[in-house]
């Protein structure tokens, strides 16, 4: 698949501002091309292409079709749609030519469609203008089926008509413009370039649909918009939103033509044939697009003309009226007319007896009481005469009927204003319920984090305590280990000593008054070298007041040696201590590397147990606060996920009220038009009184 | 189907753009561009406009199909509009598209077709300027961003779903960004959950990554961060960026790393390209 990237939009607009440089047709080198607000290219875009409005130095006109989306045999498919064209001479044709490699943006070369402009307005502007002229709108309806037909006769199809691709020229007939998604016999097989605005599609039309029967769906859809909306203009403001994409229906009509509304009001419509119509195109929904049948226009000419087109509302205004007047003109007070031959007997009849009693009484015929008794009966038939005529008389009985229409008007009024209320409420619940949502959202994702928060606050916490603990292990075992050390290195001195002190016998040392026989007895308790004994203490005898000295033997003892008095001992103890300073300037400073390594050793072992529980301990920890993590992700996650349901949820049925709060608001709207209308109505109709058709018959005003 | 209503005058949808403003904004984007990184991000929003005024255009006008709001942040949180339209939120796009503060003339040499270079000016029109101090409140912007978009979407229930779209390069400085972003994207039409787009400008260096489907190849934390913040590309602009030659899956998200300008440019047009504009 190429996959080739169009310039956007705005990089057309801006390789258009120079037009010498982008353009190599000898006619569109360097013209003039329309211009926005702030003076740039003026651009008219689709969801394909962007459209530019060209001058010609030769003063012709074009319009230049820019794309940016790549289509699929592009050029292919305008040249058989060109080839066949050209063989047609039907009105609604635009004259246009494809180069390739029209248009230069940044560099590189790109095709382009040059079209012949046309003065014309699109068909929703067109109506929202002429939307009043109801024989205008009927004969757009038929020429908009004569185009339909010619398209039939030749075999092609438009593929895309809609109100922005239909134009409206001066003289009131149509152009077709867009021909990108044309179908003509050479394509057949090559499948739709584009499926059409889906505001006037059949919802089963697909791209692998492509024949002359696409435009089917389309063309019913447009006409019977057109002839509903010349029969009754207003409904082009009931059934359409300011600025909709469509003409009378869109999308979600076809797609649930049951539940539509929009056909529901259109199933009610004035005319006749427009209901049937009306009928048909929603029996069309369910049918395959190449299925589809031909349009088959009804005779418009005659249906505009016919009191259909026409509907009186009981104000007396055209349907669309209703909708157009916001505050309506008073009604001027309504009078008797016409005082036909009835109401004149009756008023012969009064002069009669009036004239009779005269008489009588003038002749004396009978007694002036009775005269006056006569010409009494004659004025009270003549009244009662009168009740029965007025009572029948089209006067008062149209004044009761705008009395009874302004009543039920009223009634009508109360029930819309009830239905709007209603609908108000609920848009306010709905609107609410989603505020709640996001609300209740909001807290639980605040408590989910707190959790989260103070769980790995504790777990921080108990970790810290825990390292803290083990790095206290480890000063105790380094402190052990310097005085294991300490003591070893003691030890190792002190047996240097010994084993030096073993060596030196006291009987070589020479000391003074040592004799044989005081060796002899130091021999006897023990003391043979330096290391036998390593010191003296004294006793004190109480007997003699003299002090006996006690040798400490190495082994623990002490023992008495005769014949050794405290200066002997003294000396000996002295010589002892020389004996042991001159070894201990030969002792070991340090440890043996063997008894080192050996202590080392076992305390290494200490340490690497301490320095596995302490990763442990890291491992532990990270460990459980990854699942704490794991699991806000998770909730988070699942939070998100039932918030975005329940949002969508609210937000469906908001969007489902929607019509029914837009309805109801018309509806009440309309109501109170329909009220102050029939009020006005009922209100001209006070001068219509008894004792005025009294006056009336007399005087005839 | 998500993601699928249809974007019109009746059922517009809006796009709010968070454009950081940090000191950092001053520096050099790197590569080969001396260009400063406020420079590029402005450029980009003012591209953006236009590119999404001309998709808007019709024979009457620009019309309602988007409202648009440009929220800086950097020394303060708000509206990044310049000109008239100063200190709004959301703009109609009609009313954006009349009246951008000022319209540049820029002058830029172009290809002449015949492997040359000429000279051309065209007019660039300027709605946001580039600033660029202070700290960069990310999370404030995502909030303000989030109340923006739940207002919508009160009135407008069943719109196309809302785009934010947030032109950053790197670190919040006032907290995880993540809830905040969770936030927007908890927010729904009946068409869908709002779509939450990053693209991060960065100084960093490393290979520019288009919309990725795994944070493994990001080089730092800030990018996986924003990567995991954004929203998986609906259907329909993954399919648009496939046709456009990027490589998607299932798992694609709306996050560009270390764009240069072409890839802004990429990234905002399929950003901002809706399902189907009629």
């Amino acid at each position: 698949m190429a996959t080739a990237r169009f310039p956007s939009g705005a990089a057309y607009v801006e390789a258009l501002q120079n037009t010498a440089l982008c353009f190599d047709d000898p006619e569109l080198k360097g013209a003039r091309v329309e211009l926005d607000k702030l003076q740039r290219p003026r651009a008219i875009s689709g969801n394909f292409a962007s459209v530019f409005s060209v001058t010609a130095a030769n003063g012709r006109r074009y319009a230049i079709k820019c794309f940016t989306r790549e289509v699929a045999d592009q050029e292919v498919r305008y040249r058989a749609v060109s080839d066949h064209l050209a063989k047609l001479d039907h009105r609604w044709k635009v004259g246009f030519t494809y180069l390739p490699h029209g248009i230069m943006v940044e560099g590189r070369r790109y095709p382009i469609l040059k079209m012949d402009w046309v003065e014309a307005t699109s068909l929703t502007r067109w109506l929202d203008e002429h939307v009043h002229d109801s024989a205008a709108v009927a004969r757009l309806a038929d020429r908009f089926a004569e185009l339909v037909g010619e398209l039939e006769w030749a075999g092609i199809a438009h593929g895309d008509l809609q109100h922005g691709n239909l134009l409206v020229v001066g003289d009131g007939s149509l152009r077709l413009v867009d021909y990108d998604g044309m179908f003509v016999p050479a394509l057949a097989g090559a499948g739709a370039a584009e499926i059409g605005h889906r505001n006037y599609q059949s919802p089963s039309r697909t791209q692998s649909d492509f024949d002359a029967t696409i435009d089917r769906f389309s063309s019913w859809v447009i006409y019977l918009s057109l002839v509903a909306v010349a029969a009754e203009p207003a409904l082009w403001g009931q059934l359409r939103e300011e600025g909709g994409e469509y003409l009378l229906l869109t999308e979600d009509d076809f797609t649930d033509p049951d539940g539509s509304s929009r056909f529901s009001i259109l199933l009610n419509h004035v005319a006749p044939e427009v209901r049937a119509l009306v009928g048909h195109v929603q029996a069309l929904v369910g049918i395959p697009p190449n299925l589809l049948p031909e349009l088959k226009p009804i005779p418009v000419d005659s249906l505009s003309t016919r009191s259909a087109f026409h509907q009186p509302t009981i104000s007396g205004l055209p349907a669309w009226m209703v909708d157009h007047v916001p505050e309506a003109d008073p009604v001027p007070d309504k009078h008797f007319t016409q005082r036909g031959p009835v109401v004149w007997s009756a008023t012969l009849l009064l002069v009669a007896f009036v004239v009779g009693a005269v008489l009588m009484g003038a002749l004396a015929v009978v007694t002036p009481v009775a005269a006056a008794g006569f010409g009494a009966v004659g004025v009270v038939l003549w009244l009662a005469d009168l009740a029965v005529l007025y009572l029948r008389g089209p006067e008062a009985r149209a004044a009761k009927q705008a009395r009874t229409q302004r009543d039920e008007a009223r009634q009508a009024r109360v029930a819309a204003d009830v239905e709007l209320g209603v609908a108000t409420r609920r848009s306010d619940e709905l609107v609410n319920a989603a505020k709640e949502i996001a609300e209740t959202g909001r807290k639980r994702r605040q408590t989910i984090q707190a959790t989260h928060g103070s769980e790995l606050a504790v777990l921080n916490q108990e970790h810290s305590k825990h390292l803290a603990m083990l790095a206290g292990e480890r000063t105790g075992i380094s402190n052990q280990l310097r005085q294991e050390l300490a003591q070893a290195l003691l030890a190792a001195q002190a047996e240097h000593v010994r084993s030096k002190l073993a060596k030196i016998e006291i009987a070589a040392s020479g000391l003074d008054g040592f004799g044989d026989k005081l060796i002899g007895s130091l021999q006897d308790a023990g003391i043979v070298t330096a290391a036998d004994f390593d010191g003296v203490g004294y006793m004190v005898n109480g007997q003699f007041q003299n002090r006996i000295a006690q040798f400490h033997l190495t082994s623990g003892y002490s023992v008495r040696v005769p014949g050794i008095g405290e200066v002997k001992a003294n000396r000996l103890e002295e010589w002892r201590r020389e004996q042991e300073r001159i070894a201990r300037l030969t002792q070991p400073i340090r440890l043996g590397d063997g008894q080192l390594r050996v202590i080392e050793a076992r305390f290494r072992t200490q340490m690497l147990q301490l320095g596995t529980t302490e990763q442990q301990a890291q491992a532990a920890a990270q460990q459980r606060k990854t699942l704490l993590n794991q699991r806000l992700t998770r909730d988070l996650a699942a939070l998100d996920v039932s918030q975005r349901t329940a949002t969508a949820q609210a937000a469906q049925e908001q969007s489902r009220h929607l019509p029914v709060l837009r309805k109801a608001q018309a509806g009440a709207e309309r109501a109170r038009h329909q009220y102050e209308l029939a009020e006005q109505e009922a209100r001209a109709q006070r001068t219509i009184t008894y004792p005025r058709f009294v006056l009336f018959s007399l005087t005839g005003r | 189907m998500a993601y699928s209503a249809e974007i019109s005058r009746v059922n517009p949808t809006c796009f709010v753009f968070l454009v950081d403003q940090s000191a950092s904004m001053n520096d050099p984007i790197g590569g080969d561009s001396p260009q400063r990184k406020a420079d590029v991000v402005a450029d980009a929003i003012n591209r953006l406009l236009t590119e999404l005024s001309v998709k808007c255009a019709k024979e009457e006008g620009v019309r309602d199909y988007f409202h648009v709001a440009v929220i800086g942040y950097g020394s303060s949180v708000g509206s990044a509009y310049a000109g008239s339209l100063a200190g709004r939120d959301l703009v109609p796009l009609s009313e954006v598209a009349d009246n951008p503060a000022r319209v540049e003339e820029r002058v830029k040499k172009v290809p002449d077709g015949a492997g040359g270079l000429v000279e051309t000016t065209t007019r660039f029109p300027v709605w946001m300027d580039p600033v660029a101090n202070a700290g960069t409140p990310m999370c404030r912007a995502l909030q303000y961003a989030e109340s923006i978009v739940a207002k919508w979407l009160v009135d407008h229930p069943g719109c196309f779903p809302p785009i934010v779209l947030n032109l950053t390069d790197g670190e919040s400085t006032d907290g995880d960004p993540d809830a905040p972003a969770a936030g927007i994207r908890a927010h729904a039409s009946a068409d869908g959950a709002a779509l939450l787009f990053n693209l991060h400008v960065s100084a960093g260096g490393g290979e520019p990554v288009t919309f990725p489907d795994a944070d493994g190849g990001l080089p730092d934390a800030y990018s996986r961060t924003l990567f995991n913040m954004s929203s998986v590309l609906p259907t329909d602009m993954r399919s648009y960026a496939a046709t456009q030659g990027f490589s998607v899956s299932d798992a694609t998200r709306g996050f560009v790393y270390n764009a240069d300008i072409a890839s802004i440019v990429q990234f905002l047009d399929i950003g901002t390209r809706a399902t189907d504009l009629r």
